[in-house]
């Protein structure tokens, strides 16, 4: 028999607990503002299209910043390639294709003349190469002649400092890069017994160039000991005299007066290049600062799926429903793994693939996700992803009444174009409910620009990276963009994972290599900022909009920042020298001789120092 | 932190290191049992005994390749304190048990936390408290003792502190051999480079694995360690030898603070060399040998005052009568029995250790008692406790003689009784160590030892001395060159500097005495009279032919006629040319032409303690007497050494190195020489603070004398054989990387300095790699960082330059790589130019690979590049051959 006196006790504290539970709940509902796009003011700017910085004679004068390209800009290889390197590193480009047709000024020399070989005469040329190095000019050549045309050429071995002419042809084991070129580090690309056998998918087959000393490698093939020995003829047991053999894919030599690049392959030929043209100009110089986007995206494709689609075949692999896979299933893996790296994500609705069945999206799970978005700081984006079956007019349409009728207010400033083409998109765009989008977010395609206006205001990120696989040429492109631009998109298209092709699409084995390579490869950039797309929207107009020129003095280090807004980003790299204190500005230091600095005013003012003082000094 | 505070903390670290081991240790284990003794004679004793410990462990464990850190701490611990132990009758067990028990209780709750902590808080209290007392105790009543020993202190710092804080690298060539040798203890190699004596280098080990402080760092600073000992010695030594309390710091100040004496004679203090720390054992064998006949002496003196000889079977009677007829002050007890001879009491101690020795042995119902007679004595009151104590000790050892007699045991026991055998064994152990340490040093200590026979001849050549003194001598030899004998008979070669010594000893190597040139002129003028034999036996012909020659007249027609000397006359005429000889080496290289007073007072000081101590002979202060005549004769004995070369002697040292024991010794010679005039004149007063006060007066007038005649002297400079820079560069490189993951590429020291820790590489086998090999093959160094030392105004290695102004140039670089071996590249105008060819190398490397090569250090006269590079594939250093 329970007394009233203990019974009122009883229901007290019930009720306090119920209160306890409840009461946040209610509050948390209350505040969520999930109908609002909380990036819609935040992550605004004033800069538009025809803000884009664009180096004139003049500015390249003034700044010194200025390159001469030996080769056609609309190749869409290695022209495309400078170009947007260019564009993105605020040199003036003067492109000729031919070296005969480029007349230098004495007062007005270019920083370096990027080569492509197709473009050259080496039997003619050569000579003027020689003169522009006598007075200074680095070259850089973009890529490589035939072996034949090196091998009787000594003048062009001489300028590359190529020793010998081991073989014509061989394939090495794997790719190394070496410390200090990209940031990063040091990179091996080669397989090991716990790697499948496509990760490897850089070129090998190279031929094999022999450097001089005095030459310095950054890149270079390798080549197990037993195979050196045995059919190269190098000595036993000398594993350094074998190093210093291997074959070379990029390297400089100091010629005359001037530092000359060579790349042994391709790798300028697509977006890669864009790093590793950074690399080579920090190489030549005591110390560069350049602008970069500093922003690192994590773009959720086609998620969530409302519509309780391919219910047959998802009942059958997780014995649930597509929405409670996603619910139950996906959304946690992406938020561990999101939190894990501190990423911010973007997703692109696709509230259904089809509408021609008889399932509809569901308003209620709409309204969920977009709950759980506001509380992990997600931006919501609209997927162009469609069914071949369906008109993506038609599709659209449904996705803006569902969004209409259940999310009224939200502002959509982000759209993935998916299989869309591009006039579908122009089109798509002209709808209201994506008048305020900012950011088209597309595919990765190559040789295309990485970030880019559209042409009505809208910027094009494309993803970089693709959360499911990286290979190690997409390693290599990571990592020459995040050095040139430290800037990433890590895409995770769920698209498959609803409508699967195999059982390499289930989640299990997916979720797996996304949470496995976002953790690994991506750890060594965890500096850089985790943004939005909305977010790092802005800082691309910022980047893309501003004009910097630089000077130092002693240990002062001055930079002028035009076009600025609020914030810009900079990478400073030097060799063996660090910060020691910055006004207008915050820095961080990346790793080794590498700082990210965030310009907070338009005049900044950096105090250099030794990287490595000396514990032990004389008084 | 700067280079000079570093430095200053290694000197401290490193002396603080080897006072452990050589005072603080050893007292803590002896003081009780020579408490009796005077300080100056327990510091000797202390440091003997821990300098022989450190030499002996490492010898013993590097012949049984088990050196290293846990070793040397554990049998340096486990010794300590089983010594301790067993002198001072401790229970371990029981000690253990109780801290159980106690450990126990506290766990248990029945000791409160609090009572805990309020238990270590008064004990540590009391602890102070006893300390702080006792320390001023000893400060009020040795005052100006301590003072002036602070004084002295000082001045050393002052004179060979400053050195250390300026030149911070070696001073020596030889060092970095040294540093190769202790590098390769650490490896179990002793005798790495032959057969050589390495006391010195098994201490420097030994404070290099105990206190972790780096082998480099040792030989550059453990000298000023090295020289307060070698002072603080010589300070004991004319103390103990010394009646006045103030006379003792005469010779010393004069030795320490006067200009007076040559370079040659204290040059050598600014580096840690074998030699010198040989020094601190040579006047410490002297003093055992004066303390073993002295104590002979005075047992025979107490017993002729008394009557009977003062023993262990008549001391409480004695006592007893003392204590009737001189007062009531019991304390007297507690003191050191300034009436008994030195001998009862530490026999009265002895038979302690005896007992515990042997009583381990005895039979049960003697043990029971011996033991019975002990508590009973213990129980009475404490002056017949005291009496009782001696008498039941006395029944007690009678029974254990008795009982060891049956077991045929107690011969070792009663040898180790017998008198002077502790001073036999303290002669042994620091006659011992100076072979152990150098050679030299054993020379000179054998010749101070001749003195010694000299002054105690009275006693010497007594049967029952003769073969102690001789046998303690071979044993002690013995003892020293033991361990190389191992080595010797498993196969190890002598050293080369040992086989030098040897080569001098036999006569094999005196080409610097020979004068082959005035010997020819001089068998000419003599008519060809044949010279014949080795290099000494032409200088001694010379010198006899030379005298012929002065006995030559040559007559107005062109003929000569010879002169024939009487015996008196030869005798007089060698007199006078080895006077002439010594007088020229001593100006040379003892005291130079400047201070004359003090040349005469060198060679007065051999004659006046001679005369002096036949005043005391004759006085009846034998001992006095003899301490006088030991170090006059050691001093002649020194002056022929020092001469030889030009007497035509066999030179056995050169007068460079004899000179620098010469000063040592004839300070104490002129301590001696003031003790022995105030002795004389105020000696006899019984209220002996007259002779004090005298003494201090004459040393305030030697003070202010020689502050008016300006004979104070500035610190010395002794440039180093390696540039600050060089230190500097090395020691920042230790603290900035892991171990072996550098490369210096450097002159020579640097090799030895850093090979714990790191790679070396050559200058000049760098270059030569780069002009031969370099055309056809890569150069490459792999580590991680290579760091190239170059001398932009290269040092002076031991030869002058062409010119005035040793800078490196690109005319320097442009000629032919030195062809030479040894030190001899890095020497003169070689060093020169190696490194304007490293230089000029370096700055073609540089603008190579302006990012990779880094200035790492640069000053005026010195630059450090640091080249940073991939392990996997380093760079070509053969930038010549690239084309």
């Amino acid at each position: 028999m329970v007394s009233r006196r203990n019974f009122f006790s009883i229901t007290l504290i019930m009720l306090v607990v119920v209160f306890m539970f409840l009461v946040p709940e209610v509050i948390k509902n209350q505040v969520n503002n999930y109908g609002q796009n909380r990036y819609e003011e935040s992550a605004n700017t004033k800069f538009t299209d025809s803000s884009v910085y664009t180096a004139t004679k003049t500015d390249g004068m003034k700044s010194g910043r200025f390159v001469v390209y030996i080769g056609d800009t609309r190749d869409g290889a290695v022209g495309s390639m400078v170009s947007q390197w260019c564009l993105y590193s605020k040199r003036r480009l003067l492109s000729f294709k031919s070296l005969r047709k480029y007349q230098a000024e004495p007062k007005n020399l270019p920083e370096a003349i990027l080569i492509d070989a197709a473009y050259l005469d080496f039997d003619k040329e050569l000579s003027v190469l020689s003169a522009y190095t006598k007075v200074g000019v680095d070259l850089i050549f973009c890529n490589l002649p035939e072996v034949k045309d090196v091998s009787r050429n000594p003048k062009l071995r001489k300028m590359l400092g190529i020793n010998a002419i081991i073989d014509e042809r061989i394939k090495v084991e794997g790719i190394r890069l070496m410390d200090g070129f990209l940031l990063g580090g040091l990179k091996e690309y080669i397989l090991d017994e716990t790697m499948e056998k496509t990760q490897q998918d850089l070129d090998l087959v190279m031929p094999w160039y022999r450097i001089s000393g005095g030459a310095k490698m950054f890149m270079h093939g390798m080549m197990e000991d037993e195979v050196m020995e045995e059919y190269y003829m190098m000595p036993q047991g000398d594993v350094i005299t074998k190093n210093q053999n291997l074959p070379a894919v990029i390297w400089r030599n100091k010629y005359e007066n001037a530092m000359v690049f060579a790349v042994n392959g391709d790798y300028l030929s697509t977006n890669a290049g864009i790093g590793i043209l950074s690399a080579m100009m920090t190489e030549i110089k005591d110390y560069d600062i350049y602008p970069v986007i500093n922003a690192q995206n994590m773009v959720v494709l086609n998620f969530p799926d409302l519509a309780n689609e391919n219910e047959a075949e998802i009942m059958e692999r997780y014995s649930r429903s597509l929405g409670a896979v996603c619910r139950d299933v996906i959304w946690p893996g992406l938020v561990s793994v999101a939190q894990q790296n501190s990423y911010k994500m973007t997703c692109m609705l696709m509230p259904q693939m089809e509408y021609q069945d008889e399932l509809e999206p569901e308003g209620n799970a709409l309204i969920y996700y977009m709950k759980l978005f506001q509380e992990q700081k997600a931006e919501t984006g609209l997927s162009g992803t469609h069914s071949e079956n369906m008109d993506i007019s038609d599709k659209l349409d449904e996705d803006v009444e569902l969004l209409d009728k259940v999310v009224p207010d939200y502002s959509l400033l982000s759209l993935y174009q998916g299989n869309m083409s591009d006039e579908e998109l122009e089109e798509a765009l002209k709808r209201e409910k994506f008048s305020k989008v900012r950011t088209v977010f597309a595919d990765y395609d190559g040789a295309g620009q990485l970030v880019s206006y559209l042409g009505n205001g809208i910027v094009r990120q494309t993803g970089i990276s693709n959360g499911y696989s990286h290979k190690f040429s997409e390693n290599l492109r990571m990592m020459s963009i995040q050095t040139s631009l430290a800037y990433s998109n890590i895409q995770v298209d769920l698209e498959p994972v609803a409508f699967p092709d195999s059982d390499e699409d289930s989640w299990e084995k997916l979720s797996r290599k996304f949470a496995g390579n976002t953790s690994t490869y991506w750890k060594r950039f965890s500096k850089f900022e985790k943004t939005t797309l909305s977010e790092s929207n802005q800082h691309i107009r910022r980047f893309l909009a501003l004009d910097y020129e630089q000077q130092r003095d002693g240990n002062k280090l001055t930079l002028d920042i035009s076009n600025f807004e609020e914030e810009a980003w900079f990478i400073l790299r030097t060799h063996g020298e660090g910060i020691k204190q910055a006004t207008g500005a915050e820095f961080v230091k990346i790793e080794e001789s590498a700082y990210l600095i965030t310009a907070t005013e338009p005049r900044v003012q950096l105090e250099l120092e030794e990287e490595e003082g000396r514990f032990y000094y004389f008084e | 932190m700067s280079m000079e505070v570093l430095t200053i903390l290694q000197v401290i670290w490193s002396l603080a290191s080897y006072l452990v081991m050589t005072l603080a240790l050893p007292a803590l284990l002896l003081y009780r049992k020579i408490k009796h003794l005077r300080f100056c004679e327990r510091f000797i004793a202390y440091q003997m005994v821990g300098n022989f410990y450190m030499m002996n462990l490492v010898s013993v464990l590097e012949l049984l390749h088990i050196s290293n850190r846990v070793t040397l701490t554990l049998l340096t611990i486990l010794p300590c304190a089983g010594i301790y132990v067993i002198l001072y009758k401790k229970k371990p067990m029981q000690m253990l048990q109780d801290l159980f028990d106690f450990l126990e209780r506290l766990a248990g709750g029945q000791v409160g936390t609090r009572l805990f902590l309020l238990r270590v808080r008064v004990g540590i209290w009391h602890l102070l408290k006893r300390g702080v007392r006792a320390l001023f105790r000893r400060i009020r009543s040795n005052f100006l003792d301590i003072l002036l020993i602070s004084l002295l202190t000082a001045g050393l710092c002052y004179v060979y502190g400053t050195n250390l804080l300026e030149h911070i690298g070696y001073c020596e060539s030889d060092l970095p051999v040294h540093n190769y040798w202790v590098n390769y203890l650490g490896r179990n190699k002793m005798f790495v480079a032959g057969i050589y004596p390495f006391g010195f280098h098994c201490v420097i080990y030994y404070l290099h694995e105990v206190f972790a402080i780096p082998t480099y760092v040792l030989l550059r600073v453990f000298c000023f360690a090295q020289n307060l000992m070698i002072h603080y010695i010589l300070l004991a030594f004319i103390k103990y030898c010394c009646k006045s309390k103030f006379a003792p710091y005469v010779g010393v100040y004069v030795y320490v603070f006067l200009k007076v004496f040559g370079e040659n004679t204290y040059i050598r203090y600014f580096s840690t060399l074998p030699q010198e720390f040989g020094m601190i054992f040579i006047l410490p064998s002297i003093y055992y040998l004066f303390a073993f006949f002295a104590n002979k002496k005075q047992k025979q003196e107490n017993g002729q005052r008394e009557g009977t000889p003062l023993t262990i079977d008549n001391i409480a009677q004695v006592q007893e009568e003392r204590t009737v007829s001189g007062g009531a002050d019991s304390s007297w007890i507690d003191e050191e029995l300034p009436p008994l001879s030195e001998e009862s009491i530490i026999r009265i101690e002895e038979d302690g250790i005896v007992k515990t020795q042997v009583g381990q042995d005895m039979d049960e119902p003697a043990e029971q008692e011996a033991e019975a007679a002990e508590r009973e004595a213990k129980s009475r009151t404490r002056l017949k406790r005291w009496i009782e104590t001696i008498k039941a000790r006395k029944e007690a050892r009678v029974q254990k003689r008795r009982i060891a007699r049956r077991k045929g045991q107690g011969r070792w026991a009663r040898i180790t009784k017998s008198e002077g055998f502790w001073y036999l064994a303290g002669f042994a152990i620091s006659f011992g160590m100076t072979l152990s340490a150098h050679f030299y040093d054993t020379m000179i200590a054998g010749l101070l030892c001749v003195g010694v026979a000299c002054g105690y001849f009275f006693r010497l050549f007594r049967p029952k001395y003769f073969g102690k003194v001789m046998l303690t001598g071979i044993l002690s030899i013995f003892i020293a060159i033991l361990p190389m004998l191992i080595a010797f008979a498993m196969g190890t070669p002598l050293q080369g500097s040992l086989g030098w010594g040897m080569k001098v000893i036999s006569g094999e190597n005196n080409k610097e005495v020979v004068h082959v040139a005035p010997v020819k002129e001089q068998d000419s003028a003599n008519g060809g009279t044949g010279v014949t034999g080795n290099g000494m036996g032409s200088a001694a012909n010379g010198q006899q032919t030379g005298q012929a020659v002065n006995g030559v007249e040559t007559m107005s027609d062109g003929s000569f006629v010879v002169h024939q000397k009487s015996l008196p006359e030869k005798v007089i005429s060698k007199l006078e040319s080895a006077v002439g000889a010594f007088w020229e080496a001593m100006k040379i290289y003892i005291i130079l032409d400047s201070y004359p007073l003090f040349q005469m007072l060198l060679v007065g000081s051999m004659v006046f303690l001679a005369i002096m101590s036949l005043i005391f002979f004759l006085v009846r202060q034998t001992d006095y007497g003899a301490r006088c005549l030991s170090l006059s004769a050691g001093l002649v004995a020194l002056s022929v050494l020092q001469a030889s070369s030009r007497l035509g002697l066999p030179t056995l040292m050169d007068a460079i190195r004899t000179c620098i024991f010469y000063a040592y010794v004839l300070v104490a010679a002129w301590s001696l020489c003031v003790d022995s005039v105030l002795q004389l004149l105020f000696g006899w007063f019984k209220k002996k603070w007259i002779l004090h006060t005298v003494s201090l007066a004459v040393l305030a007038v030697v003070v202010v004398y020689s502050d008016q005649e300006g004979l104070i002297r500035t610190p010395p400079v002794r440039e180093s054989l390696q540039t600050n820079e060089a230190i500097l560069c090395l020691t920042n490189i230790l603290h900035d990387n892991k171990d072996f993951t550098w490369t210096i590429c450097s002159a020579n020291d640097e090799l030895r300095m850093g090979e714990d820790y790191g790679y070396h590489h050559e200058v000049h086998t760098f270059l030569r790699d780069l002009e031969r090999k370099g055309r056809t093959h890569s150069v490459t160094i792999p580590t991680s960082k290579v760091y190239f030392f170059i001398e932009k105004i290269p040092i002076m290695y031991g030869r002058a330059y062409r010119g005035d102004e040793p800078e490196i140039s690109s005319e320097f670089a442009d000629e032919p790589l030195p062809v030479s071996a040894g030190i001899t590249m890095y020497q003169g105008v070689n060093r020169l130019i190696e490194m304007s060819k490293l230089y000029e190398w370096a700055q073609d490397f540089a603008e190579l690979y302006p990012n990779d090569v880094k200035v790492y250090y640069e000053s005026d006269n010195f630059v450090c590049y640091c080249v940073e590079q991939d392990l996997y594939r380093p760079f070509n250093f053969a930038i010549e051959g690239k084309d």
